[in-house]
């Protein structure tokens, strides 16, 4: 494959860097603090050069790296995250009424103005408050544009799991970014402002 | 197409995985009702907000610069490795132990010297492969029953080997029959249909196959798991 470490680390560098900025925005999304975000960064380059030899040539390099990003997170967050494959009721408990409740939606309609009124940052606190597997899958299909069949494949589960928990990962923020309006007073219930 | 099909094809609708006809019938559903367009405008206003209106960040040259680290540091871990065995290998008492090794060893080298060293013959074909085992080419028909594990996750369970199927996606099937043998799946149509036939960790199962006892493989030509009786 490679005959020394220059060329192995020739093809690492036009292969697997043009993804820095993508796997830093995750990972700054991930941990919401720069320093972690860094740390994160470097050990799954640290990692994928190591392993580079096991990388498919002609696969998505991106979706590998993504994939060594995530089950590095994970080892590295494992206590704070208690069970990472698995969704625990009290983290999703604040949303249920929303994921089962149709007629939430149909009391809460807001303007198709109000989400121009959002910052980044707003929108990126709102992101920060949702559980890991949610918040992965949304970065992962919105802000990435990996297909199900890479997520499902990152996230290591099927696909109709992708499907749902990207499904929940949406009405939560909607239910968030509503809170946030509402708070701000550019959205009442009674009407809007 | 009612509101309850519709309901779970929205999200994908959105995100551009489905058919031209499906998303054809699910267009023509959200003309009509009421209910599933408020759903979708909602999914859909939250995917745009995240993809148009969340600031990419770029990596700062800290992050960049500590790539160009890490080629270093592949190199300094080999480094410190040979290092440290260096250094516990001089350690005062361990430096005792390898020089009484040492001695030992000339003493017991000298003697062999002086009573001959017994002439030393080449290994043939003919004395590595006893009349018991099969020629590795041909293999041998039999029927194996055992437990269906994951090579890797087994190795590493018992050795604590490195296990890179955790880091792939996919395990390595193989399975353990009842002496505690493992044995490896050679690829054919038959062992991937069999990996690929939902959760199979765990299950009992007969396989009828062509073993390859130095290879500890064997090639699967027929499987039946021994609680489902589902049969390939």
């Amino acid at each position: 494959m490679w005959n020394n470490i220059e060329e192995k680390q020739k093809a690492f560098q036009e292969e697997a860097l043009q993804y820095i900025d993508m796997l830093y925005n995750t990972a700054l999304k991930l941990t919401s603090n720069e320093k972690d975000a860094e740390d994160l960064v470097q050990e799954t380059y640290y990692k994928a050069f190591r392993f580079f030899d096991q990388y498919e040539p002609g696969t998505s390099c991106k979706a590998w790296l993504f994939k060594i990003l995530k089950n590095t997170f994970i080892n590295k967050y494992r206590k704070q995250l208690k069970q990472p494959e698995q969704v625990d009721y009290n983290t999703v408990e604040p949303f249920i009424d929303l994921i089962k409740d149709k007629e939430y939606f149909n009391s809460h309609t807001p303007d198709e103005t109000i989400f121009n009124n959002y910052l980044s940052d707003e929108i990126n606190e709102a992101l920060s408050k949702l559980p890991y597997e949610f918040k992965m899958v949304l970065l992962l299909a919105d802000i990435e544009g990996f297909s199900y069949n890479e997520i499902a494949d990152i996230m290591n589960c099927p696909l109709g799991t992708v499907r749902s928990r990207l499904s929940r990962a949406r009405r939560m923020m909607f239910k968030l970014l509503l809170e946030y309006a509402k708070s701000k007073g550019f959205y009442s219930e009674e009407g809007k402002k | 197409m009612n509101c309850v099909a519709v309901a779970s094809l929205i999200t994908p609708y959105i995100d551009n995985e489905l058919s031209d006809e499906i998303k054809l019938q699910v267009n023509e559903h959200l003309d009509v009702c009421t209910i599933c367009r408020k759903e979708f405008e909602l999914q859909s206003d939250v995917h745009h907000l995240l993809k148009e209106k969340l600031n990419r960040v770029l990596a700062s040259a800290n992050v960049r610069n500590s790539i160009s680290e890490i080629y270093q540091k592949t190199k300094v871990s080999h480094r410190q490795w040979l290092m440290r065995s260096i250094t516990v290998s001089f350690r005062p008492i361990t430096g005792l132990a390898v020089t009484a090794v040492l001695i030992i060893g000339l003493f017991i080298g000298i003697s062999v010297i002086v009573k001959g060293v017994k002439k030393y013959t080449p290994l043939t074909s003919s004395s590595i492969i006893s009349t018991e085992t099969a020629p590795i080419a041909q293999g041998v028909a039999t029927t194996i029953t055992g437990e269906v594990i994951c090579i890797e996750c087994y190795l590493k369970k018992q050795f604590n080997a490195n296990c890179d199927c955790m880091l792939q996606g996919h395990h390595s099937y193989g399975i353990i029959d009842k002496n505690g043998q493992l044995w490896s799946f050679a690829v054919n149509t038959v062992s991937e249909s069999l990996a690929k036939s939902g959760n199979i960790l765990g299950k009992n199962i007969q396989i009828e196959c062509q073993k390859y006892p130095c290879a500890h493989c064997i090639s699967i030509q027929k499987y039946q798991f021994s609680s489902s009786n589902e049969q390939k």
